[in-house]
């Protein structure tokens, strides 16, 4: 950090409870973080806050699983509600499997949004992201598993 | 009166991207929230329950919603901002709970 970065604004002096001007280093005691909700504090509780911009990217991620999960759970309601033609013992099959799948989904998503801002607090590695590659493997696998299975009982037009 | 929108100098505009994957995820609940409500009917189960887990998230969400633009840009400009963690558990838990819902309808439609 430069020279400027590291004093204070001359006239603006930080106070205790403020948060940090830009580039100024946070102490490990100084109450200078942004105030925090409960939950925030419980589920987060040490560590320093890290970049904003890595806070958001990390809520879009959570959100952007949601929303494949949210694909996959009205793909499997879709096919239950749905008059297609298709014969029950591998239309429910089907639909268990895609709702389990996002449930799947839904549940490591979580959890993953919150390993990822605990490691981004205690400036450690983020979470291997093997969880993700095998929910990604497992997702694919699975389309292949219904497209053949839709495409084998002259489901497609 | 209401103080003007606040500015940032944030060129990957992510107060806004935030924002905008906060609305679509809403977006796309709501619209699986009423396939499952369509789920519900058809096979004659009572759909409060679904409604309820609907409503629940879409309020929580919206009602969070005026705040998380402003705060994001003030996490901005001054480099942290606070995790938004009741709307991420709301979301997640909704989600869960519309899932378990769906199952219990898929399985005991069965047949």
């Amino acid at each position: 950090m430069s020279q400027q970065d590291q004093g204070l604004t001359p006239g603006q002096p930080s106070q205790p409870g403020q948060p940090n001007q830009p580039g100024e280093p946070n102490e490990p005691n100084e109450p200078d973080q942004p105030p925090r909700s409960w939950l925030t504090r419980t589920l987060f509780p040490d560590g320093e806050e890290p970049d904003a911009r890595f806070t958001l990217a990390n809520e879009r991620t959570f959100l952007a699983w949601i929303r494949t999960g949210l694909a996959l759970l009205g793909g499997g309601i879709a096919l239950e509600a749905f008059a297609l033609g298709i014969p029950t013992d591998v239309r429910t099959p089907a639909a268990i499997i895609l709702v389990l799948t996002a449930l799947v989904i839904s549940a490591t998503s979580l959890f993953r949004w919150r390993s990822v801002e605990l490691a981004m607090r205690r400036k450690r590695p983020l979470p291997a992201p093997m969880l993700t590659v095998v929910l990604t493997v497992g997702l694919s696998v699975a389309t292949v598993v219904l497209l053949a299975i839709f495409v084998s009982i002259g489901g497609a037009p | 009166m209401r103080s003007p929108a606040p500015v940032h100098d944030d060129p990957g505009l992510q107060p806004e991207r935030t924002q905008l994957a906060w609305v679509r995820t809403t977006l796309s609940f709501m619209a699986v929230g009423l396939l499952a409500l369509r789920l519900g009917v058809t096979a004659g189960i009572d759909v409060s329950a679904i409604i309820l887990v609907i409503v629940a998230v879409v309020v929580l969400v919206v009602a969070n919603d005026a705040r998380r633009h402003r705060r994001s840009v003030h996490g901005i400009n001054q480099g942290v901002v606070e995790p938004a963690t009741s709307a991420v558990l709301v979301v997640g838990g909704g989600m869960l709970l519309l899932e378990l819902i769906t199952l219990v309808l898929i399985v005991g439609a069965r047949g």
